[in-house]
This record gives structure tokens, sequence and C-alpha cells, in this order.
């Protein structure tokens, strides 16, 4: 029973897609999820915790959904792929409420501020060093901002397998295995709702993106 | 004699429901007066009596970027701006065919960075877009067009169906503007005085798809048909705003495009025309580089005049009566407006005057 | 389909036009098309399940009646030459080649039921069992797509194939008109489970325009759809989301979503029967009423009487019944009289066919074992209240106070509780985690809920409350009101003018204070589940 404030007829359906500036970036990829989805989606990682074969072996980050790699790409050493990036310690969920893992993360280097076109809602776009942080204003409640994406833009910042931007396509196959989907312009590992991509400039990295997907 | 009765009876029953329902639909409609005024955008296009030279059609990227009282001022060329927040391309086609009842232009201009939406997205969007046009078959192609999957039809014919819950949220502007809205545009202008520095741009996400959607070329296909056989000229245009990002690969495919059925395209993104408009995104925006205030907006607007002018051998309109009459008001309108904001920023520190 | 869905709005209003345009005969015709189109539209598929329950019972029951007239004209035929006794074993053996038709008839239907709807319920306890003995449970578990209102339509038209084999009355000879009976699109949501003699005069008169009938019965489906969009759907995402949470919303939570979903229920349930009943009003065809004010009951098996009063009663006629006078009944109660004592003896097979009754009633309702748990709850209840009986007699016989109007208050409030506990069962989906959250209501003293602003954190807004509250209230006006008879009708009689008045003001309050369209989860009835 979303009804808002004032508009707000309007403005209760109104954050379908993420607005941010005039439609956003994200380049009608529908980004936000509902409340309810949002709600599926924590329970998700307790669910596959319990089912998960426990002679996998997580790694121990707090938050963080750990998928087995089965690819028998590459020497058989590759690593179990990590969805949400930790940052100086604090894992960055997306889908997440941003605010605490905000203010755990401290003073950003710069802020880029994208209001929704006529709406209130604002996307923000936070930088930290070489890593880039994406937020969108929740569906429901545009005061309320949700993590969308996390930038990895120089060679300044490593995954938390330790591929980072300027590493070739061969490092990435020999740390993550075989994508699950690729063209030459980017390999992308899924897991539920996440994932994260490597975009190619020829055989180097160009830029890692850890992104909601639908 | 009984049948007769019965028939009566019933008349008048729906009748009754249907004037009751009627009047509650006029005040639970939004106003669109102190927040989102761009919700009346689409409808202030009818209050105007005159003819335009040049008609643009696009989103925010043409009704905040492009002022049309320069042009009228500068050039004597009449245009107006029919746009709307997150206006997508079916959307603009759609006002384009509805103006084309009205009026003929010489000129359409369009925006394209809507291109990058293949499907309907967003129904407060819809609604600002759709609920403004006076109903034709170009509204209802609109509505199929537009609508999300949880949104029907019929709440778009009775409005009603879509606000009714609105009771509890009525604020002061539903009784104020019961009967319509104040005109809060400039021929489909919405000026901002204020300014926002761009500071430093983040880095664009690269898209794991560049390529645009068979729907919106489609669209493009259309609103270029509609222009030939109206033998009305067609400029394709991307305004000069930082954000959303416009990729070299979407404008590639612009480009492409463009060449191929000889259309005019402008990216004034570019640096060439960044630095022949003049356009300073230190001063000439009020939102960091989104969208441009109405320094910029005239800046843009002059440049552009010069172009359409000396392309399109646009006359100078500015002795004609008619027009005068009503260019003149407006123009009054906006320099009060713009000297209102000026002293609102003076005062207040934001162009709306909240304390 | 559902009743708020606008194409079946749209296709009601075109239905009543232009059933009173054609003439009469073909009028009943129309109802079946429709019929078929509503349930064609929920598929296909569908109509391969009622159409084969349609099919099956046509003939069988055809088939049975011409067996028993064929009996009865060789009894007379053989008057003179027969026995007394030769009479009665011929007319026995005779009923037991009929009653083995309907066995089969029976079994043919009960079946699909039993495959479609408690398949996956039957192979998931037949594999956990398997699993007790350390295998995992590997028998395949069915899943299909249950067809829309089966255990309605089933139940109904079984109630016509045991009436004809009872010869009650005639069967009906021309297949469409049954196809009529079985699949009369208006019941298929949420019933009623109506009776051939009650319904089949209506259906197939085509009675014509009457504007006093058609009058209620637009303000009877108005004031379906208002209970239902007004009430129902208003407080439904507050009903899941109290229980979508069980470690959240506890003790005072678990009091207010027993509560929220009583209320939710009542108005989705009674609105439901009140759309179809002013349907069949506006159409000339009465329909049996489900519902008779059941919150106002001074017990749980009046309770029983006055909800959902067609599935009692043909669980009564259809199972009970037979049950009681069955022969291993008969032998039980012969057994218990001799050795258990006359007392025991008596009332033990009663005791036996309700617990049966009331187990079938909880898998009525659905294949999981909260509704079974559920069903045997409410036969401990009447049970217990059976046997005090005299107690209670005793009871408001030497306390006067106990007649007044102020306790007959308090009994309709502890029937609406003591329900709302027990459709605990059916909210929570678990026995175990039901009695838990039942027990938080006592052990988790969270009253500041009430007053700290908890309430508006339960997607309701003051506005909503409002709503609410004064719905809640027009319903209890209502209720108080009826039971001098039919409000609507003594508002015709005094006022046509009123009437009308009454009409627009049901719709615009139907339309203004609706919780539809976006922004609001649309939600099935909750009866089209069984």
């Amino acid at each position: 029973m979303n009804r808002k404030a004032i508009m707000a007829a309007v403005l209760a359906a109104a954050m379908l897609t993420a607005m941010t500036g005039c439609g956003g970036d994200t380049a009608g990829t529908p980004a936000a999820s509902s409340g309810a989805d949002s709600a599926a989606e924590s329970s998700a990682p307790a669910m596959e915790a319990s089912e998960a074969d426990p002679v996998v072996e997580s790694v121990e980050v707090p938050g963080d959904e750990v998928i087995a790699e089965e690819s028998g790409a590459a020497d058989g050493e590759t690593v179990q792929i990590t969805f949400d990036y930790v940052l100086n310690g604090t894992p960055i969920v997306v889908g997440e409420e941003a605010a605490p893992v905000l203010e755990k993360l401290g003073a950003e280097d710069s802020v880029f501020e994208a209001p929704s076109c006529a709406f209130t809602g604002v996307s923000y776009y936070y930088t930290y060093g070489g890593v880039q942080v994406i937020t969108y204003p929740d569906e429901h409640d545009q005061s309320l901002n949700r993590l969308y994406e996390v930038d990895l833009i120089d060679d300044t910042a490593a995954t938390n397998e330790g591929i980072k931007v300027g590493d070739t396509y061969d490092d990435l196959i020999a740390k993550y295995g075989k994508p699950d989907q690729e063209t030459p312009a980017y390999a992308s590992y899924q897991t539920e709702g996440k994932a994260v991509r490597f975009f190619l400039d020829g055989e180097n990295i160009k830029q890692i993106v850890y992104t909601i997907v639908m | 004699m009984a049948n007769k009765k019965v028939l009566f009876s019933g008349l008048a029953m729906v009748l009754t429901a249907g004037i009751v329902l009627a009047a509650y639909q006029r005040l639970v409609q939004p106003k669109y007066m102190s927040d989102v005024v761009e919700g009346n955008l689409i409808a202030d296009y009818y209050n105007s009596g005159m003819d335009h030279d040049v008609l643009f059609v696009g989103d925010c990227e043409c009704y905040e970027n492009f002022s049309p009282v320069t042009l009228w001022e500068n050039y004597g060329i009449s245009s107006c701006i029919r746009g709307s927040a997150q206006q997508l391309i079916w959307q603009s086609y759609y006002l384009l065919e509805d103006t084309l009842r009205y009026e003929k232009p010489k000129v359409v201009v369009f925006n394209v960075l809507s291109m990058k939406y293949g499907e309907p997205q967003n129904e407060a969007y819809n609604r600002m877009s759709i609920e403004g046009m006076r109903w034709s078959s170009s509204k209802i192609g609109n509505i199929k067009a537009s609508m999300t999957e949880e949104e029907s039809a019929l709440s778009y014919v009775f409005p009603v169906l879509r606000y009714h819950s609105r009771w509890s949220e009525l604020t002061a502007d539903d009784f104020t503007y019961y009967f319509g809205a104040e005109p809060n545009f400039f021929s489909g202008y919405y000026l901002r005085a204020d300014v926002k520095p761009a500071g430093k741009t983040p880095t664009p996400t690269p898209l794991t798809d560049y390529a645009f959607s068979d729907t919106c070329w489609d669209y493009l296909g259309k609103m270029m048909k509609l222009c030939a056989e109206n033998h009305i000229q067609l400029v394709l245009i991307k305004a000069p705003s930082l954000y959303p990002f416009w990729y070299d690969e979407w404008d590639q495919q612009i480009c492409e495009y463009a060449e191929k059925y000889h259309l005019p395209y402008l990216n004034f993104l570019s640096e060439d025309k960044l630095a022949a408009t003049g356009i300073d995104f230190e001063t000439d925006t009020y939102d960091g580089g989104l969208h441009l205030n109405v320094y910029g907006a005239e800046k843009l607007a002059d440049w552009f005049g010069g172009y359409l002018k000396e392309k399109y051998s646009l006359q100078d309109r500015s002795q004609e009566p008619v027009l005068r009459a009503e260019w003149d008001d407006i123009c009054a309108r906006y320099h009060a407006e713009t000297a209102r904001q000026l002293a609102n920023l003076e005062q207040y520190g934001n162009v709306k005057g909240e304390a | 389909m559902l009743f708020t869905d606008s194409l079946f709005i749209f296709g009601l209003i075109l239905l009543f036009f232009v059933y009173f345009l054609i003439p009469q005969k073909y009028r009943w015709m129309l109802l079946l098309a429709a019929s078929i189109a509503f349930y064609a539209y929920s598929g296909w598929a569908n109509l391969l399940f009622i159409g084969a329950t349609a099919v099956s019972t046509f003939f069988v029951t055809k088939h049975i009646e011409n067996m028993a007239d064929a009996a009865k004209e060789a009894v007379s035929a053989h008057k003179s030459e027969w026995s007394r006794d030769e009479k009665k074993a011929f007319k026995e053996q005779e009923k037991k080649k009929r009653r083995r038709w309907l066995t089969l008839l029976l079994v043919f239907n009960f079946g699909m039921l039993a495959v479609i709807k408690y398949g996956a319920f039957t192979m998931n306890n037949v594999n956990s069992i398997i699993g007790w003995f350390g295998t995992r449970g590997t028998l395949p578990v069915p899943n299909f797509l249950l067809p829309m209102g089966i255990s309605f339509y089933l139940f109904q038209t079984m109630g016509y194939a045991i009436d004809v084999y009872r010869e009650k009355y005639a069967c009906e000879k021309n297949f469409a008109k049954l196809a009529l009976f079985v699949s009369f699109f208006p019941q298929l949501i949420q019933g009623p489970i109506s009776r051939y003699d009650d319904l089949a005069k209506g259906l197939y008169a085509g009675n014509g325009f009457d504007a006093e009938r058609v009058q209620l019965g637009v303000q009877r489906i108005l004031w379906g759809y208002f209970k239902k969009v007004a009430l129902a759907d208003r407080i439904l995402p507050a009903v899941t989301l109290l229980i979508s949470d069980p470690d959240k919303y506890q003790g005072m939570y678990a009091l207010l979503g027993m509560l929220y979903y009583t209320l939710q229920l009542y108005a989705d349930f009674t609105g439901g029967i009140d759309i179809t009943i002013g349907i069949g009003q506006v159409l000339g065809i009465p329909i049996t009423e489900n519902f008779q004010r059941p919150f106002f009951s001074k017990n749980i098996t009046e309770y029983w009487r006055r909800w959902h009063i067609t599935l009692g009663t043909w669980f009564k006629d259809y199972l009970f019944y037979p049950v009681s006078v069955a022969q291993p009944m008969l032998k039980l109660s012969k057994w218990s009289r001799e050795k258990l004592g006359k007392n025991v003896g008596k009332y033990l097979p009663v005791y036996v066919s309700t617990v049966a009754v009331w187990f079938v009633t909880g898998l009525w309702h659905g294949a999981a074992w909260n509704f079974i748990v559920w069903g045997l709850m409410n036969a401990v209840i009447i049970l217990i209240s059976e046997r005090c009986t005299g107690l209670y007699g005793k009871f408001h016989k030497k306390y006067a106070w106990s007649n007044t109007h102020a306790y007959d208050g308090f009994q309709a409030i502890r029937t609406t509780l003591m329900m709302g506990c027990l459709r605990m069962f059916d909210c929570y989906r678990d026995v175990p985690l039901t009695f838990r959250m039942f027990g938080t209501m006592f052990t988790k003293w969270n009253v500041h809920v009430f007053w700290d602003g908890s309430l508006m954190q339960l997607k309701l807004t003051a506005a909503d409350y409002g709503v609410l509250i004064a719905g809640t209230l027009i319903l209890f006006t209502a209720s108080m009101l009826g039971r001098k008879g039919s409000v609507r009708k003594r508002i015709w009689a005094k006022s046509r003018v009123l009437s009308c008045c009454l009409t627009v003001l049901l719709l615009l309050t139907v339309l203004i204070f609706g919780a539809y369209g976006i922004g609001y989860d649309s939600s099935q009835f909750i009866y089209n589940q069984f």
C-alpha cells in the first residue's frame, strides 16, 4: 500500500526503474528491485548457505555469497568468485541499503549527484580512489538509496580475487575460470541477482563492474 | 410507461454517478503546480493560438536546454517544445503526430537520447507525457505503446481509476487549481535561473550491449516518414547534457543513420559544438551538468537559431501581429520569471523562494 | 479470471444487457456460453476437467434413472407373481447395481480431484514415510495446476448425482442444461455449492427484467465489491506482512494478524458470495445464501451453521448422514453399547462421524496438514461443547445475567476470537509454527505496539485505518439491521428514489474507497484456492 505524499499516486510507482537523471545510465535495465524482491534476496544467502555443499569452503567475508566455480578451465586452480566487492574491509552488497555502507566507507574523494528528472530521488556516484560506488533511490521510498553498482576504474583497485584493470583476459580466466557469458567486449560471472563483469579493451581489462542483474 | 420510468431512473443514476465522479476526478488528478511542475508541460501547448516554424520534440534535454524566447527575440523564429520528463521516442512520435493536427512547422528537432529506451519504463513519467494530451488517435497510440505491464488503458480514459485514493493526500493546490493550472512554461520551455557548476563527471559504466532496439529505430523511421510526407525538415540533435552518459557507440549509430537518410545530426556535446555555442558547464547548468539553466539555454538557442535560419531559410516573423501579441506576452512572463527567480536566489538561496 | 478483473466487470455488464434483450428460451444458452467462455479464459485445459465431470455425470445419472425405472416396471409387471420377499430382494439387488454405478462416478470424479489437488500432498507424505526407513524419497511428486473452482463444481455435481440415485428428483435429460448447472460461472470462483432442486429452475427459466430485482441485485453486487476491494484488499498487505515474518511479528502482532485476517477473510469471502448472489438476482436466478451473520453466533456449532452454509449442509447430507448409518458404524454402535455401556454406545458413532466429517472438511480446504489439524480442532471444540450442553443449561438457569443482550454480545465476541485463533492454521500454514505463534500472544506482552506508531509500519496508512474502521462499522451496522430482513428490500419498499441513491452511493464508495489499481497488490479471492 504504497501511497506516498503528494503527487504520489503518481510517485508511488515512480521508481520502477531507477530514475537517475533523465532515466539514468542503466540503459533500460530496470534497476531497482522491489521491496519484496530484496527481501527475497536477503533470504537467499541463508538458503544457499544451508544448501551449499559442505565440502566447499567459503571465503570468510561477512555478508558475502560464495559460489563454487565448477569450470574445469585453465589449470583447475580457479578461485571461488565473490560477488560483493570488499572495499577497506567493508563488503558492498548491491541491492542493499546504501547509508550504513557509506558510513563505514568514510569520506569519499568526490561525489556526483544525478537527480531524477522532475522527481525528488537522487542517484549518487561516490569515488574512492579507483573505486566508484553508485546508488539509486528505492522504488517505494525515494529518500532511501540502495547500492546499485561498484566500478573499479583503474589499476589501484583489485577484485577480492586479485584481478585489476590492466590485467589480461588470460589472467582473468586463470583466476576466475570460464565466464557465464562473454563477448569480445566483456566477460561476465553471475549468481542470483548479481554479476561481476570485466570489460575488455582488446586483450586487457579496462573496467570491472559489480552490479545487480534482473 | 413503466418501462420509460425504469429507463429514466437508470439513466438518472448513471448520470448522477458520472457527474459526481467527473467532479471528483478533477479534484484528485495531480495539479503539478507546486511540485513536479513538469507534469503540465504537455497540456500547456494547447493554450497557444499561434503557429510555430520550429517544433522540438524530446525529453528534458529539449525542454530545459533550448529557450524559444531567445529564438523569437534574436531571430523572429516562432518555436515551441513538446517535451516531458523521460519522454520516450514513441511518445515524441505521437506528440509530433498530435501537433500536426493543429499546425505544420517547417522544422522538427528531435533529441536522440531516448533512443536508449526500447521498452515502456515508468508509469509516473507515462502519466505526465500522456495525460496532458487531448484525445485523438495519437493519444490512444501513445497509451498503447507506453503502458507498462501493471497499467491499464482504462485508467487513462478514466484517470479517477488511477487517482481515486488521493482523497487522503489532497493539498491546497488541488482546490486552488481545480479549474485549471496557471501557465508555468514559455512555449514548452522550463526556466531555471540558478547555477550549479558541473564537477568531476563520473566514469561511465560500459554496457554489455550498445545496439538501440528495433522499436526505437522503427519510431525514428516513422518520424522521418511523417516529416517527409508533410514536407517538414527533420533535424536530429543530442543536447549538451553531461549526464546521462551519451556513449560513443550510440553516437556512431546515429551518425550512420543520419548519413544513410541524409538527415542533419548535431551532437552538441562534441567539442566543436561546445566551442561554437559557448556552453560553459561552470555557469550554464543548474544541476551539475544534467540540464542547462536559462543562460545555457539562451546560448544554445542563439547559436541554433542562426543555424536554422541559415540552413532552412526561416523568415523573421517578429512583425506579424498575431504572433507578436502572443510572443510579447510570453517574453514578458519569461523575463519576469527570470527576475523572480534571481530575487529568490538572492533572498532565500533557492529559485522557488522557500525559506 | 477474478471478480475484480476489468474484463469480468465489462463482460458482466454486457451479459446483463444481452440477457434481457434476447428471447426467453435462449437465455439459459447465453449463460452456458458465458460460463464456457469464463472457464476457457482461465485455461483451455480446465475445460477438460469440468467437461469430464459433466459428461460422466450426465450419462451415469441417466443410466441410474433408467435402471430405477426399469426395476419399477419389472416389479409392477410381476406384481402378482412375486412374493413380498422376492420383491424386496429384487429391489435390493437392483439398488446395489445402481449403487455400483454411482460409486464408479464418485470414484472417477473424486479420483480426479484427489490426483490433482491431493497428489502432491499424498506423495510428499509417502516419501517422508519412506524417508523414515532411511532412503530419500524418490517417488515423483505430481504438480498439477488446480482447475479453477474444482472443489465447488465437483461437490455441487456429485451432490446432484447422489440425489438422483436417492430418487430425490429426476435427472436432467438435456446435456447442455446439465452442463450449465455444473459450470454456472458466478459460482465457480467461491461457491456457494448449490443444490440442483434449488438452482436449476431459475437457471433455465430465463426470467425477464424486473426493476426491483435488478436494482436490488446490482446493490448486492456493489455491496460485495465494497467488502472485497475497500476492506479485504486494503488490509491484505498488512496480513501478508504480519504472517511473512514470524520471528519479527510475535505477541500482539500475532493477535493483530489474527484480527486482520478475520476481517480480511470475512470481507473477501462474504463479498465474493454477495457478488455471486447479486448476479443471480439480476438474472432472476435465486442462489442459496452461504452466510448468515456468522460472527453473531453464540457458539462454534452455531457458527458452522451460519458460515459457508452450503459446504456444511453438503457434508451433513452427503457425508455425515451416510457415515452415521453405514453398516460398520451401526456395528460399532452395537459393539460399543454392549462393551462400553449405554451412554458411550449412544454417543460414540456420532463422535466418530463428526471427527470424520471435520477431517474431510479440513482436507477440502487444502491438501496440507495445517488444514487437517484445523478441521480436527473444530471437531474437538464442537464435541466438548456438545458434552457440556447440560452444564450450559444449568448455568443459564442459575444466572439471569447470562440471558441478557450483553451476554449475547460476549458470546459473539468469543466465537469471533475462537474462530480467529483456529484460523491461524490457515495463516501460517505450518502446524508447529501456528502453536508457537499462538503461544507468543500470551508470553510476549508487547502491548506498546498499539500506541507507539508500530501500527503505521504495517503497510497501512492513517487513511487506510480510517477506511477500515469505518468499513467495519458499516458491516456491523448492516448486519445488525439485516437481522430484521433485507435492508435493501426495506429501502426499496420505503422509497424508490432512496433506493436509487443507495445504488449510486455504493458505486461511488467502491470506486473511491476501493483499494485497486497501481499501488495495491491485487489479490485473488481466498476461497478460490479451495
